[in-house]
């Protein structure tokens, strides 16, 4: 059975990997020859549905498909907006700011996590 | 008695590919919380709800009086090598949890996982539990849920109407549905944020 900190480090890489992934669709589609306005949504979407993908496809095997579906969604939607506007940077940097955006993701969702079963404890439940 | 053909048909499909799509991590992720929440079990009479395919079965103590029952009746078929390894008595039926074919207090504790996602008309399927569980009984739910917090509130809300052709639900306030069945809820214990979680309530005395 795989330890807690199994989990963390899985979950830490899955949200980086999709965010990586996202920002180079994100990329993609700001430097394609779509119209401006048309970019944003796009890579919102694509890189949120990219990344769900990528998690159900690989991810979730490992690390649990509730855990990791959310996150992933998140830090793929993000990061695909990001890779689309840092575009004109290039891609290595929308690359490492689609990388920061679902290490930041994951941090965000530990620090709720932990606000969450603080809160269970006193007894809020919802 | 089977009220829902509709549910019973969608998980009679389920049942071939359900291990292959939860038995993984998921399982293995959920496997401690569930431990804990089984670790619970009494020597008295216990009704499991939803028994699938038998994942949970590992996870049960040894030696307790188990009576487990799902609406599917392919689902019961895959989980038969996994009732018979379990030490204990172990029976299953096909039923559906809103018409248990159960006296009034006839259990001791009752135990769900996974199962208040899929039930259609939820609280009457807890108001069920309510009724063959004795006073002072307790119920022990794994369940994932909705949210409350943004954006996976409306994240869950929007995915919903496609898992549910599937599977289950994926927003239900399952803590206020065992409220309004009538229980007293003593403990929830998150598992992931505040979607995946384990219920500890009881039957009033």
């Amino acid at each position: 059975m795989q330890s807690e900190r199994w989990f963390f480090w899985g979950d830490l890489l899955a949200n980086g990997v999709v965010g990586v992934a996202a920002a180079a669709a994100g990329y993609a589609l700001a430097t394609s020859a779509l119209p401006v306005w048309l970019v944003p949504p796009l890579a919102l979407l694509g890189g949120g549905l990219g990344a769900m993908m990528i998690n159900m496809l690989v991810f979730s095997r490992w690390l649990g498909a509730m855990e990791t579906m959310l996150p992933t969604l998140l830090s793929g939607m993000l990061a695909g907006l990001i890779g689309a506007l840092t575009a004109p940077l290039g891609i290595l940097y929308a690359g490492a700011a689609g990388a920061g955006v679902g290490l930041a993701v994951f941090g965000v969702l530990a620090l709720l996590q932990a606000r969450i079963v603080a809160q269970s404890r006193r007894g809020i439940w919802s | 008695m089977i009220a829902d053909g509709h549910t019973r048909r969608k998980w009679d499909r389920a049942a071939a590919r359900y291990d292959f799509m939860v038995a993984g991590g998921q399982e293995r992720r959920w496997a401690p919380a569930k431990r804990a929440m089984f670790s619970t079990m009494g020597a008295g009479p216990i009704l499991f709800v939803a028994l699938g395919t038998g994942l949970d079965i590992p996870h049960f103590p040894a030696d307790r009086d188990i009576t487990a029952i799902d609406i599917s009746p392919a689902m019961l078929e895959r989980a038969a090598p996994r009732v018979a390894a379990y030490p204990g008595p172990l029976r299953t039926a096909v039923m559906d949890v809103r018409a248990l074919d159960f006296p009034d207090a006839h259990f001791d504790q009752v135990f769900t996982a996974c199962t208040f996602c899929s039930v259609p008309d939820p609280v009457r399927g807890l108001r069920e539990l309510f009724r063959v569980l004795r006073p002072g009984g307790t119920l022990g739910m794994f369940e994932h849920t909705g949210s409350r917090y943004f954006p996976f509130k409306y994240l869950l809300d929007a995915m919903t109407p496609l898992s549910r052709l599937v599977g289950p639900d994926l927003n239900r306030d399952t803590v206020s549905n065992v409220m309004r069945a009538g229980f007293d809820v003593f403990e929830v214990r998150p598992v992931f944020l505040d979607i995946v979680k384990t219920i500890r309530a009881r039957k009033p005395l």
